[in-house]
């Protein structure tokens, strides 16, 4: 085979006007941000119970979610993201619970705690400046069904698709695992905000304190 | 030179060129040694070169010999089957102006049938009380917007009897209403259904199907059509059946309807007469008239239709590869299958797709002796070793699987390949008859490929070999037959809750749509029945003693397809009601069924036991 500068040219013409056929076949509706400044009523309601309902998603929020930091580094504000993930678990037929981990301020263990709370096995994760996992019971910490670790580029569209994904799992089916964008620019011009919003978050980790429900109000 | 007579029989497939080495003496042919590499380029032509040396170089390395050493290498006449099947669509389904949403998606709301005038849900406030609406919710509107505006307007007098939204929020409004509505989601082009049009909205119950909007006289019934009219919206109604929700909106300028294209009938030209079939018959009246022509000299397609240009695809295409006239090209067999695709149903609302039904044709190319001479020419250019063409490959294949112990003659042979199912019979005097069909293993991957629409040929084929599991949890696999393993690793969490492919050493999880692993199996055992049983309950028709298959005790399958998991078995299955037993060949007693064709190269033309009688080509 020869490459000339042409055939070059061309293929590119072509991979770029198929991408952006696929783009705009596949252009979803984005949800509209309902906040307008709002921000979400949390009222702690003692220790969180273990769920036994086969039919909910746990969804364990961070210490300083929504206390002390209210929006997350993508600029989706904390009411808006969790209007968002609880509609997607509901679209789906199944009940969204909220509960607040104290212990950790660890992504994957905020996970899995609240996987270990959910009645269904699937949980959620979300730390207060946005990275997000989705992990199962039985799974080691470090591993995850499926993890959003770019916090910055988190939409809120992606929060009800986690959401969905995860009320998909807790039915036991098998989801498409959701198509995430990647940016290696993010590590380098976000690392030291994440660093001190991680730091911010910590603070708030009362050791050993066991997870709490809560009840949150729009 | 020690070795002046080592002989090699290659084997060129459309998936593999196989290679055997043999040691020549007093008419005793002794193994030494057997290579096998992908084909290079499309089977039959020039590019072919590249493969086979490289067979040649890695069978004479294997025992320690140059390619030098070779004093004749014997080359099978390798009969191309263009794998580029032609898919002819039957019917279509277009509609014109915005009529119809019939979709599945995943998660509707409520159930039930509601009937109205559509109607913005932001302008409910203006309706009268008169009249039933239908709502409207584009993607501007929240879920709970919405709701709260039908709840309000429903209080203040207005009759709300269905809903259509933009986004996926079906399940979310319907859980905020006062009552049970019908609403349809992920309708994507919203902004084309029209305001102030009767429209009907149903959606079934959980694993249900619609039930009014799927039946025209239901159609009919309530848009209050004429029996003219109704007679013009069974394409709507087709198009609904088997979905959870649908949509019918009452457009005066409006209409569906169900396209028939012109796909053109398919000449035949054979020994036995002429035939005309039109390819809308389906696969059946074409596979039929396929046997009744005979011997075949061309196939053709009615000139200026999609089956015609088919033809004229195939011929051109191989002209080009073989430096021949398109003229000289034939085509000597055809294999049709039915099957359905997804189709994009063009003027949809909500990207909608149909199953329509598609006959695909695979064709066997019959090319004259020209293009296996460039290929003897290039590679005794190449590598300084006469090569010469040696008869038609089921000749062979008989030959090679007569190495099988217990193998006797009358025997008859099934070579499922890559590209082509051929059979032979041989009888005690060592007379052969044999057949060359075209489809096998590839035709195969592109019906996978295309009923589970994947659009990717790879999984496709990996579907094809390798058996199916669905990871329950992190340490517990489910069958095929339903059994379950437990593991004693953790599974990685990727495979959680998906069906896999278990290939020899990992799992491959199949992360495209959401497919059960039911409907994978499904969709591939009929596949191969479609293909390898069809095929050879055809190729052993041809060559049964007078053409009953009664007449024929044993086969012995060989080839790389007789390897598969279960097309042996759907074989067995369907020859057994003939009363035949096959079996998988074990050539040279170990090769299981490959090197047939390769091996029986050598042993038909040096081996004394194996000396052929009667008409050898």
């Amino acid at each position: 085979m020869e490459y000339n500068e042409q055939l070059i040219k061309e293929v590119t013409r072509q991979v770029m006007a198929a991408i952006q056929n696929a783009e705009t076949a596949s252009e979803q509706p984005k949800p509209v941000s309902k906040s307008n400044g709002k921000r979400l009523t949390i009222t702690e309601n003692g220790d969180a119970p273990k769920g036994v309902s086969p039919s909910e998603v746990v969804i364990g929020l961070g210490a300083s979610f929504s206390k002390d930091m209210f929006e997350t580094m993508s600029g989706v504000s904390h009411y808006d993201l969790v209007r968002e993930i609880a509609a997607g678990v509901e679209e789906e037929g199944m009940t969204p619970r909220f509960i607040r981990v104290y212990h950790t301020s660890d992504v994957a263990f905020i996970a899995l705690t609240a996987a270990k709370y959910s009645g269904s096995g699937i949980g959620v994760g979300i730390q207060s400046k946005g990275t997000t996992t989705i992990h199962q019971k039985d799974l080691f910490p470090l591993t995850n069904l499926e993890l959003f670790p770019q916090a910055p580029l988190i939409t809120l569209d992606i929060y009800r698709k986690i959401g969905k994904n995860a009320a998909r799992y807790a039915k036991g089916q098998s989801p498409e695992p959701i198509s995430v964008m990647n940016d290696c620019m993010v590590r380098p011009k976000f690392q030291a905000k994440a660093a001190l919003l991680h730091i911010k978050e910590t603070e708030n980790v009362v050791d050993k304190k066991p997870p709490v429900a809560l009840n949150i109000e729009f | 030179m020690a070795y002046r007579d080592v002989v090699a029989g290659v084997d060129i497939g459309n998936s593999t060129t196989e290679a055997v080495l043999m040691k020549i003496r007093d008419g005793h042919c002794d193994f030494l040694s057997y290579a096998m590499i992908p084909t290079t380029g499309v089977k039959g032509t020039r590019e072919n070169k590249t493969g086979v040396i490289a067979a040649l170089t890695q069978g004479a390395k294997d025992v320690g010999l140059n390619l030098s050493d070779i004093s004749e290498v014997l080359i099978n006449e390798a009969t191309p089957v263009i794998s580029e099947l032609s898919t002819d669509v039957i019917s279509q389904t277009t509609i014109i102006g915005s009529v119809m949403i019939g979709h599945n998606p995943d998660t509707p709301g409520g159930n039930g049938i509601g009937i109205g005038y559509t109607h913005d849900v932001k302008a409910l406030h203006l309706c009268n009380h008169t009249d039933d609406y239908i709502a409207v919710v584009d993607a501007t509107v929240d879920f709970e917007e919405a709701a709260n505006l039908i709840n309000r307007a429903m209080d203040d007098g207005v009759s709300v009897t269905g809903i259509i939204c933009k986004k996926d929020d079906g399940v979310l409004i319907a859980n905020r209403l006062n009552m049970t509505l019908p609403i349809v989601d992920e309708v994507m082009q919203i902004e084309k259904v029209p305001f102030g049009k009767l429209a009907a909205v149903e959606v079934a119950s959980e694993s249900g199907t619609i039930k009014v909007l799927s039946n025209p006289y239901g159609i009919a019934g309530i848009f209050k059509l004429t029996p003219e009219e109704t007679k013009s919206v069974i394409p709507i109604s087709k198009s609904l059946i088997g979905l959870r929700s649908g949509v019918i909106i009452n457009n005066d300028e409006g209409g569906v309807k169900t396209q028939e294209i012109p796909v053109g009938n398919i000449y035949i030209y054979g020994t036995g007469g002429d035939f005309s079939v039109p390819v809308s018959q389906g696969a059946d009246k074409i596979t039929e008239a396929v046997i009744k022509s005979g011997d075949i000299f061309d196939i053709a397609g009615e000139k200026n239709t999609n089956t015609g240009n088919s033809f004229e695809r195939i011929k051109r295409r191989m002209a080009d590869l073989t430096g021949q006239m398109a003229d000289s090209i034939k085509i000597s067999d055809l294999s049709a299958t039915d099957t359905l695709a997804p189709m994009k149903v063009s003027g949809g609302l909500a990207n909608e797709y149909a199953m329509e039904s598609v006959v695909m044709l695979s064709s066997m190319v019959k090319t004259s002796h020209l293009p296996m001479k460039q290929i003897a020419d290039v590679v005794t250019d190449e590598i300084g070793v006469p090569v010469s063409i040696m008869g038609k490959e089921a000749d062979n294949a008989i030959i090679g699987a007569l190495t099988t112990a217990g193998a006797d003659t009358p025997l008859a042979i099934l070579d499922l390949g890559g590209g082509s199912t051929d059979a032979a019979l041989m009888d005690q005097q060592g007379n052969i008859k044999s057949v060359h069909t075209a489809g096998a293993g590839e035709m195969v991957t592109t019906i996978i490929d295309l009923e589970l629409a994947l659009s990717d040929r790879d999984t496709a084929e990996l579907i094809k070999r390798y058996p199916l599991a669905r990871v329950e949890t992190f340490n517990m696999l489910r069958f095929e037959d339903q059994t379950v393993k437990f593991t004693k690793e953790q599974l990685p969490p990727e495979l959680y809750k998906r069906v896999v492919i278990l290939t020899e050493d990992k799992m491959i999880p199949i992360r495209k749509k959401n497919l059960t692993m039911e409907q994978i199996t499904v969709i591939r055992k009929e596949a191969k029945r479609k293909v390898f049983v069809q095929n050879a309950l055809k190729a052993l028709t041809k060559i049964a003693p007078e053409g009953n298959l009664r007449n024929i005790q044993f086969v012995v399958m060989v080839g790389g397809s007789a390897l598969d998991f279960e097309v042996p078995d759907l074989i067995n299955e369907a020859l057994s009601k003939y009363n035949i037993v096959a079996g998988r060949g074990n050539v040279l007693g170990k090769f299981g069924p490959r090197a047939a064709v390769a091996a029986g190269l050598v042993l038909g033309q040096y081996s004394k036991q194996m000396r052929l009688g009667g008409e050898s080509v």
